[in-house]
Parts: C-alpha cells; sequence; structure tokens
C-alpha cells in the first residue's frame, strides 16, 4: 500500500511535536555527508568505506594529515638548501657565512635556493661567484686568511704509507 | 652529448674516505664523520635519497676522550630480561673491543631513521694502521683531523728540552709533591 505508508511518512512529519534540526540549520544534507565519506574514503578496505562512523572519523583525520605538514614545508626547505650550499662551498674552501654576506655586499642579489641550484646544475658559474668573492676578500684584504684550500687537496702522506706498506706485504 | 652520462656517473659515484682516528675526539669525529657517511658534503644531497659515501677509518685504538671520560662515561645495555640491565665504563669496552666507541659515537650522531643500518654498513673501522687490500685499494683521498696531534714529552730530545725558553727558576725552599712510585711497594708486599 504505497498510499497509506505515504500518508504515515508525512503524518510523522507535520505532526511532529519539535521540528527536525535539519529543517531549521543550513547544514549539508545527510546523503551530501555520506557522498563525502565515501569520496575521501575510497581508497580505504573494508569498514573504514563502508561504515559511517569509522569512515567519518577516518575522513576527518585524512583531511587533518594533509595539510599538517605545509607550516613547516617552507622551513624544512631552507634548511635543505643550507645544508646543500654548506657542501657546496666546502668544495671551494669557502665560508657559507662569509660568501652571502659578501654576496650581498657586491649587490648580488641571489638567495639561498638560486644558489644551491646553481651549485647542482651549472656548478661553473658557482664556481665563478666563489672566485669573485675570494678575489675581492683579497683585495681589499680581511678574511682573506680564513678561507681554507679546496675539498680534496688535504695531505696524503697517510694513505700513501698505509698502501705502500699492504704493497709490500702482499708481494 | 656522450659525455654527460660520465658526468653522471662521477657524480653519483661513491668514493672512499680514509680518516686517522689517533688522539681525536671520538664524538665530535663522529659528526665529521657522519657529515661524508650521509653525503651532506654534496651539493645534491637530500635527505631520503642515499648518496653518501664509504668512511675507512684506521687507528681506533688511539682514540683520545676529554678530560676524564674514560673512566666517567658509561654505556648501557639492557636484553630486556628480569636483571639483564648492565653498564661499562668507556675504558672497559674500549677493552673489550677497540672499534666499538668510535661505533657508538657515529651510531648516535647518524640520522635516527631508516636509513641509519645503510649509513653504519659503510663505515668501516680498523683499530690499527693494516687494512684489507680490496678496501684500501679503493681509497682515493683523505679527510682531514679535527684536533692537532700533541708531540708526546718522550719524542723531545733532552737539548731540546733545554733549549725550551725558561722565564724562571723554581726557589730553592719550593716544594714540588713527587707521587711515589708504585713498583716499590709491590715489591715489598
Amino acid at each position: 500500500m504505497v498510499f497509506l505508508t505515504f500518508v504515515r511518512n508525512a503524518s510523522r512529519y507535520t505532526f511532529r511535536g519539535v521540528q527536525r534540526k535539519y529543517v531549521e540549520t543550513s547544514e549539508p544534507s545527510r546523503l551530501m555527508k555520506r557522498h563525502q565519506m565515501k569520496r575521501v574514503g575510497a581508497k580505504y578496505y573494508g569498514r573504514l568505506r563502508n561504515c559511517w562512523i569509522i569512515g567519518v572519523n577516518i575522513m576527518n583525520k585524512a583531511l587533518r594529515y594533509s595539510t599538517r605538514d605545509t607550516a613547516c614545508k617552507s622551513e624544512k626547505l631552507d634548511k635543505l638548501y643550507s645544508t646543500r650550499l654548506e657542501a657546496a662551498c666546502l668544495e671551494h674552501g669557502m665560508d657559507q657565512k662569509y660568501f652571502l654576506t659578501s654576496l650581498a655586499e657586491f649587490d648580488i642579489n641571489l638567495n639561498r635556493e638560486s644558489l644551491a641550484n646553481l651549485a647542482i646544475y651549472e656548478p661553473r658559474t658557482f664556481q665563478t661567484l666563489v672566485e669573485f668573492v675570494k678575489k675581492r676578500s683579497l683585495e681589499i684584504g680581511l678574511q682573506s686568511k680564513t678561507l681554507g684550500a679546496p675539498m680534496g687537496l688535504e695531505p696524503r702522506g697517510i694513505l700513501e704509507e698505509i698502501k705502500k706498506a699492504s704493497n709490500s706485504s702482499s708481494s | 652529448m656522450a659525455h654527460n652520462r660520465v658526468i653522471q656517473w662521477g657524480a653519483m659515484a661513491r668514493t672512499w674516505w680514509l680518516y686517522d682516528a689517533k688522539f681525536q675526539c671520538p664524538y665530535r669525529s663522529a659528526e665529521k664523520l657522519c657529515m661524508y657517511l650521509e653525503g651532506r658534503h654534496k651539493p645534491l644531497y637530500h635527505p631520503l635519497s642515499d648518496v653518501g659515501d664509504h668512511v675507512v677509518v684506521i687507528n681506533t685504538r688511539y682514540v683520545a676522550m676529554a678530560e676524564d671520560l674514560w673512566r666517567k662515561q658509561q654505556y648501557k645495555h639492557d636484553t630486556r630480561y628480569a636483571g639483564g640491565k648492565s653498564s661499562a665504563t668507556a675504558w672497559r669496552l674500549h677493552e673489550a673491543d677497540y672499534t666499538k666507541i668510535l661505533y657508538k659515537a657515529v651510531y648516535s650522531a647518524a640520522p635516527k631513521n631508516l636509513l641509519r643500518p645503510t649509513i653504519m654498513r659503510r663505515l668501516h673501522l680498523y683499530p690499527e694502521e693494516d687494512v684489507p687490500d680490496d678496501i684500501i685499494g679503493n681509497v682515493s683521498d683523505v679527510i682531514r683531523q679535527i684536533q692537532v696531534v700533541p708531540k708526546p714529552l718522550d719524542s723531545y730530545s733532552a737539548q731540546e728540552i733545554e733549549e725550551f725558553p725558561k722565564l724562571f727558576d723554581w726557589p730553592e725552599d719550593h716544594v714540588i709533591y713527587k707521587r711515589k712510585a708504585t713498583t716499590e711497594k709491590k715489591e715489598e708486599s
């Protein structure tokens, strides 16, 4: 009896003492909320995507995870560029702090990110910048002693000794 | 350019480094060794990519500790059984294994993530200067020591000690405390 069920349902809503909440407020409809849960939880398996109460908790957590690390993203990238630039300076025996300050003094406005990218993809360009800073510091006569030798020019006496000893023992 | 792939090999190749740990602080040298093991000395470094180098450390037996850390530094161990906790001082651990202290120093200085075991596998520790040929054959460069190796007093000749500039002489009534020789006591008892 389709008609009777219609009347019963209609009377249930019309003769209610307290009105239902969703009529009063401007919340999204129940169906749309459920659709959202299904959409976000589609990648999960089993009850995580089929049950409402588990699925909605998982969905809220997933949405929270999605924006969790954006706050510290720039900070982490800055740290990475700093370590990369330090390594690049170390290859030429240059102090990173002195390098950056003297670049700023001579009005070469390059930040850490672009300098680190130069060191990876255009190492010769980076080398010219380092040589420029070294030459300028020699001309000024300040800090010239603190600039060390490039990497890979350590005295190798100990290595040669050990290799000689191992060769003599094996032969 | 056929030359490009050679550049790629050169950039990604693992170089081998030698470090002489004679009279070096293990904790401060561990920080420096970690830089090479992680690959932080390369401009293409990334914490998730495995671009570190090999480091061969010799003379770990003659590692030097500051102050009285040989007596006071405690290395703890727990078997997770009841009464399984134990601790050993640095000098006792060093007697058991001459490479253990530097290994633990590097282990604690390394990043605490899943790359740590692979980093530790690239560290080769030797108590003396004799290194196997297949390992020393790969080494191409030396890492600079962090401390200046001190010259022991025995190595100075008597003439050099006499010629050392002296500002003043002690007065005759000045008493310098001298510890008694312990060997005599043992002979008596």
